[in-house]
Formats: C-alpha cells, sequence, structure tokens
C-alpha cells in the first residue's frame, strides 16, 4: 500500500483535479506499477468500496491498538519475474517486503503469514527452494511464519508461482511515523545504494547480458530501523522505497506531509552496476526499486547521529541525499526537486506506472 | 540553423556516417551526443568550434556506444522486416519515404493495415502549439496549455509527454512555472 494526502483529498494526485481513471473500464499493467495509475485505481475501487479510517492512511501497515498493545498490520502479494534472481528469490522477497512494511511503520515484526498459488506442473524442488529462502529470511527479520495457505490452478492459470504474506508487528515505544511527518528543515537520508532490485530484476528477466550484473538488495531492514530506537523522536517518516523507487518514496512522503524537497543528485548512492545498467538503457536510477532500503526523514539536528547508528547496523553507504525545503508551493507543481552536480535543477514527478514492471 | 546534435541512441544502430551529407550538401555541422548533462554540454561546444572554424562537419561524441558504421546486425534485421514509407511529421507534414513500416513478408503483422479505418485519428487539443514547438518556431510557455492544463502528470499535448518531450523537459528542468 502506498501513502499519499492527495488521496485523503480525493482529488488526483499532485493536486490536480481529476481522475483519467474514472472512466477506464479494464484494469492496465500500469495500473499494478504503484504510480499514479495505482493510485487512482486504489481510491476509485478499494477506498470507494469498502474505505475506512485505518485504510485511507494509505500507509505501508495499518496502524491500531489490540488490548492497549500499538500494533502494526500489512500484507502483500509477490508476482515477481523471474522467481530467481541474482541476489534473491521471490521466498525472500515475500518475506522481506512485507517485514520492512512493518519495520517502516517503526514496529518489530513479530509473524508472518503465507499463502502461496501454484501452477500445476511446478516442480517441487523449486518450490523447497522458494521456502528455504523464506525460512532464512524470517531467520534473519527475526520473525516466524505461523498460519498460511496453499492452492494449486491448472496450467496456464497462474504463472508458476504467486505468494501473499501478511505480517503483524508491535510499534517500538516513542516511534511515531506517518507519512505526513515531514516537516521543513529535516534531513532526507537513505540506508544504502539505490536502484539494485529494479535493475537486476530487468537484467535477469530481460537477459541483457550486463556483467557484472546488478545484483538485489533484498533483505530484511528491520535492524537498522532497530537500531534507531534511541532517536525515535527525531524520526519524521520512513519508507522502503520498493515500486517507483526513491522518486516514487520521497512523492509519496512530500504530498502526504505537505512540503517541498530537493534531493542532491550527487549525494545518492548508486552502485557501479546500476549506474552502468541506467545509462545504457536510459533509467534513472531515482526510480528503479529498492528491497532492502529505508528512506528516513528525521530532525536536521540529528542526522549526524542517525547515519552513524544505521551505518553501525549494516548501511554503510547511508547517506544525507537532501532536504525538506518548505511547505508545498503550488499544488499543480510536483513537491520534489532533484538538483545535480553542474548545479541544475529538475523536477522528480510521480509517474503514471513502473518502468520495469512485475518486480515484485 | 546554425548545427544540429544528432541522436546517440538512433546512431547506435545507424552510424554517424548517414549524416554526412548534412554537412557535405547543406553546409550544416552537427555532433552525434549521448543523453547526460556532460555530454550535450560537450556537444555544443564541438559544434561552436566548427562554427567558428566555418568547417561544417559530422563529429561524434558519443563513441562509447556508437560509431561510424552502426550496429551491422540491428541494420540487417531492420531491413529484413522494414521498408520506407512516407511518413507524417509532426510539425512538418507528410515527408516522403522517411519513415518504415512493414514490409510485404510482415504485412500480416501489421496492425496499421488490419485496424485501417478502426482506429481514428487523434487530433492535438485546442491551443496545443507541440508542432511550432517541435520545429523551433515558439516556446513551450508560449502555449496556453503549459504547466496549467497540460503537465507530465496529466499531459494533454505529444510534447509533454514522456521526459524526452520538448515542453515535458522545459516542465521539468524550468521549475513547472507557466
Amino acid at each position: 500500500m502506498r501513502c499519499s494526502l492527495s488521496l485523503r483529498r480525493g482529488g488526483g494526485v499532485n493536486g490536480e483535479p481529476g481522475g483519467r481513471g474514472a472512466g477506464i473500464e479494464r484494469v492496465t499493467l500500469d495500473m499494478g506499477g504503484g504510480g499514479r495509475l495505482s493510485a487512482e485505481l486504489v481510491r476509485d475501487v478499494f477506498l470507494a468500496g469498502y474505505g475506512n479510517e485505518l485504510l485511507e492512511r494509505l500507509d505501508d501497515a495499518a496502524e491500531f491498538r489490540l488490548d492497549g498493545a500499538r500494533i502494526a498490520f500489512t500484507t502483500d502479494s509477490y508476482t515477481v519475474k523471474p522467481l530467481f534472481f541474482p541476489g534473491g528469490d521471490i521466498g525472500r522477497l515475500s518475506v522481506c517486503g512485507t517485514v520492512n512494511d512493518l519495520s517502516v511503520k517503526g514496529a518489530r515484526p513479530h509473524a508472518v503469514s503465507a499463502a502461496f498459488v501454484i501452477e500445476e506442473g511446478f516442480p517441487v524442488d523449486g518450490l523447497k527452494r522458494v521456502v528455504r529462502s523464506m525460512r532464512d529470511a524470517a531467520a534473519e527479520a527475526g520473525v516466524r511464519i505461523v498460519t498460511g495457505d496453499t492452492k494449486v490452478v491448472r496450467r496456464g492459470e497462474a504463472d508458476g508461482l504467486f505468494i501473499t504474506t501478511s505480517g503483524v508487528g508491535g510499534i517500538i515505544p516513542g516511534m511515531d511515523i506517518s507519512c505526513a511527518g515531514a516537516r521543513p528543515g529535516d534531513a532526507v537520508i537513505v540506508s544504502g545504494a539505490v536502484g539494485r532490485h529494479g535493475a537486476a530484476i530487468l537484467n535477469a528477466r530481460e537477459r541483457l547480458g550486463f556483467e557484472p550484473g546488478p545484483e538485489s538488495d533484498v533483505a530484511p531492514v528491520r535492524g537498522i530501523v532497530d537500531a534507531l530506537a534511541p532517536v525515535a523522536r527525531s524520526l519524521r517518516a520512513m519508507r522502503d522505497p520498493t515500486r517507483g523507487g526513491l522518486a516514487g518514496a520521497l512523492n509519496e512522503i512530500a504530498l502526504a506531509s505537505r512540503v517541498a524537497m530537493r534531493i542532491f543528485e550527487d549525494g545518492v548512492p548508486v552502485d557501479a552496476a546500476v549506474r552502468a545498467c541506467c545509462a545504457i538503457l536510459g533509467l534513472d536510477p531515482l526510480r528503479l526499486a529498492c528491497e532492502g532500503r529505508v528512506v528516513i526523514i528525521a530532525d536536521a539536528a540529528a542526522s549526524g547521529e542517525i547515519l552513524l547508528l544505521v551505518r553501525a547496523a549494516g548501511g554503510a553507504d547511508a547517506a544525507v541525499i537532501g532536504e525538506v525545503t518548505g511547505p508545498r508551493g503550488d499544488p499543480g507543481v510536483p513537491p520534489v526537486s532533484v538538483e545535480s552536480a553542474m548545479g541544475t535543477a529538475r523536477l522528480l514527478p510521480l509517474l503514471d506506472g513502473d518502468p520495469v514492471p512485475r518486480i515484485c | 540553423m546554425d548545427g544540429l546534435i544528432l541522436p546517440g541512441n538512433v546512431t547506435a544502430v545507424i552510424g554517424a556516417d548517414a549524416y554526412r551529407f548534412i554537412a557535405a550538401r547543406h553546409r550544416l555541422p552537427g555532433v552525434v551526443a549521448g543523453f547526460e548533462t556532460s555530454d550535450i554540454l560537450r556537444a555544443v561546444l564541438m559544434l561552436l568550434e566548427m562554427i567558428a572554424d566555418g568547417e561544417p562537419r559530422i563529429l561524434n561524441e558519443y563513441t562509447r556506444f556508437s560509431d561510424d558504421r552502426g550496429n551491422a546486425a540491428a541494420l540487417a534485421a531492420v531491413r529484413e522486416v522494414f521498408a520506407p514509407r512516407d511518413s507524417v511529421w509532426r510539425g512538418l507534414g507528410t515527408v516522403p519515404g522517411s519513415g518504415l513500416g512493414l514490409n510485404e513478408a510482415y504485412a500480416a503483422f501489421d496492425a496499421g493495415t488490419l485496424l485501417d479505418g478502426e482506429v481514428p485519428p487523434v487530433p492535438d487539443p485546442p491551443g496545443c502549439i507541440c508542432g511550432d514547438v517541435i520545429v523551433g518556431a515558439r516556446e513551450p510557455e508560449e502555449c496556453t496549455l503549459f504547466g496549467g492544463r497540460c503537465t507530465p502528470s496529466r499531459p494533454a499535448g505529444a510534447c509533454m509527454v514522456s521526459g524526452e518531450g520538448a515542453c515535458a523537459a522545459h516542465y521539468l528542468y524550468g521549475g513547472g512555472a507557466a
């Protein structure tokens, strides 16, 4: 799930009126891409159908109280193609993606469910391999997979294997994280090099032959978020920049928080393999998905301490990449801009869809 | 017009030799350029040097991915599947033989023929000046739609679609103001 203030207002994304998707009769691929068309589908179909005050926040995970405890609860489906890719597979992804949605709400993941839709004929060895990955990722994230479901559909009625996982966790005391928390003057921090998952999937699926090819960063971010508990009160917003990449995550936070942000392109960590892949294909690493990173918006006064904590928790390439410059200006203008090394600036709007579909 | 910045991606397939006639016949300098900021700046510098020297040539700045002769395998594939065809260019109109269409052997796959008449033409919205923008006759800011009814997240005209469109580039790099 994605957050965006403009959805709550009932208007279009970026504050523009009217949804182009309103009159569309069939679902298109871009409606699952995490961009503007996804947001319109969620608003026009799901929120219109069964919206409530928890769902309408459109955060990565819903937060509520259960017998006095602050709980975060989330779910995600995984349809990544190929199922096995450099740096991970659908099993590792299905655990990490869901526990990361809990982590970026400031929660400690506690338990996960796993539901499988398997196409008739799928090799049991492959399934075992996926399940081992899930076991290992769960151990890494400090959760257990405690319930599940299995469905098999006829050959041709699914593409190999789809997995849906849900997760529940308890919010770390002192954490009060939502997409709407960013304030002018805050620092924008990312926990490591961006774009690796998107580039790895693209290289593997399309057999582009980049060597050495980019490897997915898919991993739990729990260790990083846990390490931030001492500075919990300085944290304003967090996101895992999955579909839509860093650009998507920053836009969602900026829109929900009604602020403008400036990102310094040179400060954004990008691996050489990802950079080369993007340069040749004309892709923007800021728009490629990560599956093991967290974007942190925090009180600028605490940014030095946060960097030390994140680096000590495994985010060796963590960096301050920008700042919240002020309240949002003209509601028709995208709120996030990027400054290049040469001092030129460009706007970084949300896109309609995703440049690389079926990455998660 | 004083010089041309030529497309690096196209040149990776067709090779820089395809443009030699521009310098020879029309006395215009051209530089094949990549897509980074530094590529464009370097291409402008190379154009200025040629203009200062009064010696129009076709130079290649994008040598990391393109050369004079192009990609033989890609060209062979293009020749196998396509044939030259008249093509309509926004702002210019129809130019004979300037486009490619599927050739006779592949005609069965040609949606343009198969759906002839079924797909209505999509006219530019009233007020759109994409054609003038593309030929450099007017600036995007001169369009009454620019930045208001026409933005990258909700394009009205073709030049606002994708970051490669002239109006989209003006919008994104000009701060979005109309």
